[in-house]
């Protein structure tokens, strides 16, 4: 092999020039890749130079260039692992709680309840959202502290600005994508998964948790530390 | 499928058949009708368990039928039962019931206990490998010795052979209904949503092993059949015609079960995907359902802290942190933020509106303004003026009271203020500067001009020369 001795011999490639800044950039700010349209070439690009890629960041940024999925569902990110956690701490962020809701929710929605075979328009997605019986009652009474019947224009707003935002964040980290023609309309990725994976210790142990929190309310009356107004 | 027969295979195949006539006008006694059947089976299992003896009164006969007809939904009109049971009663001491006219007792007839050990051997065959093997081995140990004469070995065919090709048959048959059982259990599993589905797949998972398993013991136990095909073989007796008929009979029943063992396993094979398939979807669904649970969980549980209203472009929404249940983390994604400025894109996208004001001013107000700059700055003027004139004083005389210089520059410029900042400039100059020194007395220093205005006597002294 003609750089057979060099370690990032990927950089000297002529992909490199055209697509590593890009690539680069994407990653670091978090972004998931996959093989999508959008995205066809950096992820072509990583795969091709997956191994050089991965020795790049972890020697270099010491963080881990991750993939997770297989064929059609793959996708690569980065993340900070056990070992470099403490070495550079700054460079990671927390989802917010309302995106971690919105995601949980979107997930169950598409997955499950298989309302939106592809593409989802985003007010079909609020109407739904605000419509379901499952669920309706605590998100009103999260974000607008009052049931859905006596809610103003500014609760609704509210929860329309909660869902929005926390798309536009999905689209950052590559877990959705925004059709370019109609910025309305968007498409789940498979990194979504993502989602899943942090949380799948708790998912698979929500039983236990329920009744931990059943038992906790019953010897606190319900009495939770973060004040109301 | 080779089927028991009382017709050796010699006499079989394309003749009239001649059935005994005995056999014909009481085959439908010989052979029970469905309620009669299982009167006597009940009869049978009674007498095994011990709930009623061997030799039973004619009551419990009575009690059985009506047991059965009531089971198998037969109900008799008024009037009519009695007529009913005596001729059940009848036909049965035909062949099924034996009974004894000194104690006025009924019993079993031998006829009907082996009809009733048949349909229980039919149905539920107990699999047992080894004895099997045992069979089996005693199959070919009289084989061996059976094979000098045609007579011997057709004995050893009618006897030997028909007798255990028999169990053996039914130990196959009872594989093969053990797994009929377990498919149809899988597809009532499939048909109605279980609240222990997953135990139940267990439970018909671990069914098909143990069929398998005892698949492949009887296989092993089948071994001997090839020392059978080999005995046959070998044999002097080839030369018969009636011999290579037995022959064949015997090598087609070890051909079909052999078949059929390989039937068993292949079925099995074939189920074993479709129970993962069971699990997976199981699970999916199992999984589908805790993501649920979280979901409702997160929504339930979580707080929110509100804050003011928030103006955005063209609407308001409340200003509000939410926090996730105690026990739930949030949850870390990367971002180099030592690379990348961060800039909150929400606001950025969501910017606040622009107050567009109305362009009208107040001319008056604009010229009073101006006039107060400019006088202002000519105030500045005067005070560096006086503030020069003291400095030069200073050089020339060592030594000035500031107090006179204040009324003169009351005096002449006609403005408080300047004479008050004049006084807080040279304070602030002098006292810092080196070479000067400031001493102020608590004494006024008035001027008879000037009624209602005093200050403190104050001296700078140049103390450089």
């Amino acid at each position: 092999m003609e750089n057979a001795n060099k370690k990032y011999s990927f950089l000297e490639t002529d992909e490199a020039e055209n697509l590593f800044a890009e690539l680069d950039f994407l990653l670091k700010s978090g972004q998931h890749v996959q093989n999508f349209p959008h995205q066809t070439d950096l992820f072509n690009f990583l795969e091709k130079f997956e191994d050089e890629l991965r020795m790049y960041y972890k020697n270099l940024f010491k963080v881990a260039l991750v993939t997770k999925g297989t064929d059609y569902t793959r996708y690569f990110y980065l993340e900070l692992d056990d070992e470099s956690r403490g070495i550079v701490k700054t460079r990671s962020k927390k989802l917010s709680p309302e995106h971690t809701l919105m995601g949980i929710l979107l997930l169950k929605i598409h997955r499950i309840d298989k309302y939106f075979i592809n593409d989802i328009y985003v007010p079909d997605l609020i109407q739904l959202v605000k419509s379901n019986e499952e669920y309706k009652s605590y998100i009103y009474n999260l974000f607008a502290k009052r049931r859905e019947k006596e809610a103003t224009e500014i609760d609704e707003n509210t929860i329309d600005e909660w869902i929005r935002n926390s798309l536009k964040e999905f689209e950052r980290l590559g877990w959705i994508h925004f059709d370019h023609r109609n910025k309305e309309l968007f498409e789940i990725m498979p990194s979504i998964e993502r989602l899943f994976t942090m949380y799948s210790y708790e998912i698979h142990h929500i039983d236990r948790l329920i009744d931990e929190s059943n038992m906790m309310e019953e010897r606190t009356g319900g009495l939770t530390t973060i004040e109301e107004d | 499928m080779e089927q028991l027969s009382l017709i050796p295979p010699a006499v079989r195949g394309g003749r009239p058949l001649h059935f005994p006539r005995l056999l014909r006008e009481r085959y439908n006694l010989l052979v029970p009708r469905q309620e009669d059947g299982l009167i006597v089976l009940t009869l049978f299992q009674k007498v095994r368990a011990g709930t009623i003896p061997r030799a039973f009164p004619e009551r419990i006969i009575v009690e059985t039928i009506k047991q059965v007809f009531a089971e198998l939904g037969q109900v008799s009109g008024r009037g009519e039962e009695s007529q009913k049971y005596d001729e059940t009663l009848h036909r049965l001491l035909r062949h099924f019931l034996d009974k004894n006219i000194e104690e006025k007792s009924y019993q079993l007839s031998t006829y009907a206990e082996n009809f009733c050990d048949l349909l229980e051997k039919e149905v539920h065959t107990a699999i047992n490998p080894s004895q099997i093997q045992k069979t089996f081995n005693d199959l070919v140990l009289l084989l061996g010795h059976k094979l000098e004469t045609i007579d011997d070995f057709r004995h050893w065919y009618h006897t030997q052979f028909f007798k255990n090709k028999n169990d053996i048959s039914s130990q196959l048959r009872a594989l093969h209904s053990q797994i009929e059982d377990t498919i149809e259990q899988l597809n009532d599993l499939v048909k109605n949503e279980s609240d222990n589905f997953r135990e139940l797949l267990i439970g018909c998972e671990a069914l098909l092993d143990k069929i398998k398993e005892q698949a492949d013991k009887l296989s092993s136990a089948f071994s001997s059949k090839d020392d059978i095909k080999q005995l046959l073989d070998d044999a002097a007796l080839t030369e018969q015609f009636e011999y290579r008929e037995m022959k064949r009979d015997v090598r087609n029943f070890f051909k079909d079960i052999e078949q059929r063992l390989i039937n068993v396993s292949h079925t099995i094979d074939r189920i074993k995907p479709k129970i993962n398939k069971l699990y997976n979807d199981f699970e999916k669904r199992e999984f589908d359902r805790k993501i649920e649970s979280f979901l409702i969980y997160l929504l339930k549980n979580s707080k929110s802290k509100f804050y003011r209203t928030k103006k955005l472009k063209d609407r308001k929404v409340h200003e509000l942190d939410v926090f996730l249940p105690d026990n739930i983390t949030q949850k870390d994604v990367y971002s180099d933020r030592s690379r990348l400025t961060m800039v909150d894109y929400l606001a950025l996208l969501e910017p606040p509106a622009v107050e567009v004001r109305d362009m009208i001013w107040d001319e008056a107000d604009l010229k009073r303004q101006a006039d107060d700059r400019r006088a202002q700055l000519e105030r500045e003027k005067r005070i560096d003026h006086w503030f020069k004139v003291i400095s030069d004083d200073l050089e020339k005389k060592k030594k000035v009271d500031f107090g006179s210089y204040f009324y003169k520059i009351l005096h002449k410029e006609n403005d408080l203020e300047t004479a008050i900042k004049e006084a807080t400039q040279v304070l602030k100059e002098f006292s810092s500067k080196p070479g000067f020194e400031v001493t102020v007395k608590e004494e006024f220093q008035l001027d008879p001009k000037q009624p209602n205005v005093g200050i403190w006597k104050m001296q700078i002294k140049n103390t450089a020369s």
